[in-house]
């Protein structure tokens, strides 16, 4: 019970460390000249070595973007759909003309996602993990960015004594669960003050444009 | 960033040199700075996400898709139940999930609840409606040498 709320706190504590990061603002007049309502978030692109980082990345993506009040495709019907035209490959997608995409979905918006980083260094006394991506959202129908972030976000462990340390390191990276760093990358990526603005499903729409 | 850094490290030493010792103020703290940090950031919900992600994760990652379409259905049903909003795509999902179970119907009229909720996703609904009527004509068509085919058709 103890280890849960432990946890838990580590987490809050990260959210609210996402929350208090102020840097500089971004241009946004791309984005509110075309107004997107849906975003179709096509294949991630993986950059590391860690093959599986997409597959666990994408389950942590709708929610956030659904949630800042977009119309967000379904992910896993989005791909089964492309695989059906031939575009099996992330690379390959992430060089389409964006048209393409309006043709095949009817999305307003489509979401770049590349993954830069997704490891677990265990270096004898303390172990860090780390997951880096780059998002960037373009309009379907003319291929102008809309707006773009870039988030990484580093968890370590260890400390404390020599024997308690090897075994913290050791545990984490053996058990490196990315999950939370990524919703983490993702929160801040898309809530306010870097984030992007809300919506038509959101209480904020055309509202928040001081947020920013 | 930092903050999750040096929290963990110092809650974890904590955990470690006090071996099960039970420190209830130091618990209630916890429990306090939680409801703070998600006070602090998180709006109330639009949707009611249920287990949505622990579903995809199911489905991309453990590749266990009789889970996955099992915490659909429940996110569907909880939230229908309790009239609470449906999030994106779980409507369209569903459709394909009866569409793979050879449930055309049931499929096309998922697809259509999609539309009515999101009125964004009409295009693609569309086509995917058209899709399940066109494998529909084609499986009629074919249906004298392949009768025994027509369940459990693949994308």
């Amino acid at each position: 019970m103890k280890s849960i709320l432990i946890v838990a706190a580590c987490v809050a504590l990260g959210l609210l460390s996402g929350c208090v990061v102020q840097p500089a603002k971004i241009d946004l007049a791309a984005f509110h000249t075309h107004k997107p309502r849906s975003i179709v978030i096509v294949s991630v692109l993986n950059e590391t070595t860690e093959i599986s980082a997409p597959s666990v990345f994408v389950s942590t993506i709708t929610k956030p973007l659904a949630e800042r009040g977009y119309y967000v495709f379904p992910v896993y019907l989005t791909d089964l759909v492309l695989r059906d035209f031939g575009l099996a490959e992330a690379g390959h997608i992430h060089q389409l003309d964006t048209q393409r995409l309006f043709e095949l979905f009817g999305a307003d918006a489509a979401l770049f996602i590349t993954i830069k980083d997704w490891s677990s260094k265990y270096i004898v006394l303390a172990s860090t993990v780390v997951v880096e991506m780059d998002y960037e959202l373009k309009d379907t129908r003319t291929g102008t960015i809309l707006w773009r972030s870039k988030q990484q976000v580093a968890q370590s462990s260890g400390g404390g004594d020599p024997i308690s340390m090897v075994i913290s390191a050791a545990i984490t990276a053996m058990l490196a669960d990315y999950l939370p760093l990524a919703r983490q990358a993702n929160n801040q990526a898309f809530i306010p003050p870097r984030g992007l603005p809300a919506g038509p499903y959101n209480a904020d729409y055309g509202r928040d444009q001081d947020k920013f | 960033m930092h903050g999750a850094r040096w929290g963990s490290k110092k809650y974890m030493k904590n955990d470690r040199y006090s071996l099960g010792e039970p420190k209830p103020n130091y618990s209630k703290f916890m429990v306090l700075a939680v409801t703070i940090g998600l006070a602090g950031c998180s709006a109330p919900s639009i949707y009611h996400w249920g287990q949505f992600e622990d579903g995809l994760h199911d489905r991309y990652v453990s590749q266990n898709h009789p889970q996955a379409d099992a915490y659909l259905l429940e996110t569907i049903t909880k939230a229908e139940q309790r009239n609470l909003r449906i999030p994106p795509g779980a409507y369209a999902d569903y459709g394909f999930l009866l569409f793979k179970r050879g449930d055309r119907e049931g499929a096309i009229a998922y697809f259509e609840k999609e539309k009515h909720f999101f009125p964004e996703s009409g295009a693609f609904m569309t086509k995917l409606i058209e899709r399940v009527k066109q494998k529909e004509s084609d499986s009629a068509e074919k249906q004298q040498p392949q009768a025994a085919m027509t369940q459990g058709t693949q994308p």
